[in-house]
């Protein structure tokens, strides 16, 4: 069904008891051209890419729990595309060419809101990096300016510009073009276009081994049974290294905690993203009224998706250091999600020395933004057995040979 | 004793010896030792420095799912007792 202001009326009309299932869900078959493991935001849009634009007919994604029930709905939906290096500004440029017209692409409402994003500086040094940092974005074609605390202040009256601070704000880099999406819309709209492609979504399947011959990849043990196939693309974020270990591939992934949290509803205060590396915390408000907010991750490896409370405890610093005002809002929910990191802030997009077997990860604290993006390269990846051109830089091989793309100034804390 | 947790700095995975000449071995084995990690999910050895206090490093096994800690070591217990069984 195509979602229109007639199906809306239509359904309405029924008293809203006659909508479809946005995707439905099959008995898992005994063969697939292609699998991918994952069903969070960029499975789905590897999945929904190669049905669209490579015409590859007979594809799974397998997701061990349900559609927007891990990182895809955990994140702090954050759009931007403001990174320093040409590689990785070009990927997340590509991401944000798509996040405008996404709703539109997949009939599919993913409340993409275009309402700017700042990257404050602290420091003398810190706005050193942001002009250096905007720079590199303009000649790269990426809408950025460099603004300073007077102009702050006008545009976002709650911040507290006061140099009687620890870190007083100097200025900020600012993106008009980012800003944020409805996270788990985006899920379920990618889920729901790749469904009507053909895509065999398969909730609640865990992959436990894979069948490897000769260095091929020729099926996978799930708890669905077994299934054939000869291409299998991994996009498990925080769980790569489980999937890396099942075919003895050496991922350099850590995977940690990263903790948000949402405060109660309130009326419009904030209408745009602020974001800080200094004092640690970003903070947006949903179209909803809560005020989302998160900061970095816990330090140490875990899968447990819920962190230590100190970390709660400094990002709430940080966002009143920021906002004085917003001291009396009262939070209403807190969460982990587990994300992938790697040493040099970047994702990996590759093939491996299995045949067959490419890996989509590494997207650390700051995937969502490159959901579309991610989806798309990585489908173009899988069609042609060769790397998207996007995706070059970004495949294992540069942690043997050294060329690593620095993105911490970007991507640091910021996400 | 009780300690919190920000009194220790966590320094990841443990037991990762550097090769011993660096210049003779080739660039896969060289960028395996840099980067590449084990990242379980479960029991994991791994390196901790009590940071606000002693300063000194130590190992613990640690399970990543629960935090359940089994095991602590100084650096000289954990070279001798566990590394055998994690390579």
């Amino acid at each position: 069904m195509k979602y229109s202001i007639f199906s809306l009326l239509k359904q309405g009309l029924k008293d809203n008891k006659e909508w479809p299932e946005a995707w439905s869900s099959p008995i898992i078959k005994s063969r697939y051209d292609v699998i991918i493991i994952g069903g969070g935001g960029h499975g789905l849009a590897t999945a929904y890419y190669l049905a669209k634009e490579h015409g590859v007919k007979n594809i799974a994604v397998l997701e061990k729990g349900y559609i927007g029930g891990g990182n895809t709905a955990r994140n702090t939906t954050i759009v931007r595309s403001n990174y320093l290096w040409d590689e990785s500004a070009m990927l997340y440029q590509h991401s944000l060419d798509l996040w405008n017209g996404l709703s539109q692409d997949l009939n599919y409402n993913v409340m993409f809101s275009a309402r700017g994003v700042y990257n404050l500086g602290h420091t003398l040094q810190e706005m050193r990096d942001i002009e250096r940092r905007v720079n590199a974005n303009v000649i790269n074609g990426i809408t950025a300016e460099v603004v300073l605390a007077d102009e702050i202040k006008k545009r976002i009256p709650l911040i507290n510009i006061s140099k009687n601070v620890r870190y007083p704000i100097m200025g900020a880099s600012y993106q008009s073009t980012g800003g944020v999406a409805r996270h788990d819309a985006v899920a379920w709209g990618f889920a729901r276009a790749a469904a009507a492609l053909g895509v065999d979504i398969v909730e609640q399947c865990e992959v436990t081994a894979m069948d490897i011959d000769n260095s091929k990849i020729v099926g996978l043990n799930t708890t669905k049974g077994y299934v054939a196939t000869n291409q299998v693309g991994c996009v498990a974020a925080g769980h790569s290294s489980v999937l890396a270990e099942m075919a003895n591939v050496r991922l350099p992934i850590e995977s940690h905690p990263l903790q948000a949290f949402v405060s109660e509803p309130m009326k419009a205060v904030l209408d745009t993203v602020v974001m800080s590396n200094a004092v640690h915390g970003y903070i947006s408000q949903s179209d909803k009224g809560d005020l989302v907010i998160g900061a970095g991750i816990d330090s140490y490896n875990s899968y447990s998706q819920r962190g230590s409370p100190h970390v709660i405890e400094h990002t709430a610093a940080a966002i009143l250091e920021l906002f004085p005002a917003f001291s009396r809002a009262r939070m209403n929910r807190q969460w982990g999600g587990i994300v992938d990191t790697t040493p040099d802030a970047c994702p990996i997009i590759s093939k491996t020395n299995v045949e067959g077997l490419y890996f989509n990860c590494g997207w650390g604290t700051g995937g969502f933004k490159a959901t579309p993006g991610s989806g798309h390269v990585f489908a173009s990846t899988l069609a042609n057995d060769s790397p998207h051109p996007l995706a070059v830089p970004f495949a294992i091989e540069r942690f043997y040979n050294g060329h690593l793309i620095d993105e911490h100034g970007a991507a640091g804390v910021a996400h | 004793m009780h300690l919190e947790e920000e009194d220790f700095s966590y320094s990841g995975e443990a037991l990762i010896a550097r090769p011993n000449n660096p210049s003779s071995i080739s660039d896969d084995e060289w960028g395996d030792y840099l980067f590449m990690r084990k990242n379980p999910k479960g029991r994991h050895v791994e390196q901790w420095q009590h940071s606000s206090g002693c300063r000194k490093f130590f190992v613990i096994e640690r399970n990543t799912m629960d935090n359940t800690i089994y095991s602590s070591y100084t650096m000289i217990q954990a070279s001798k007792e566990i590394k055998h069984e994690t390579n």
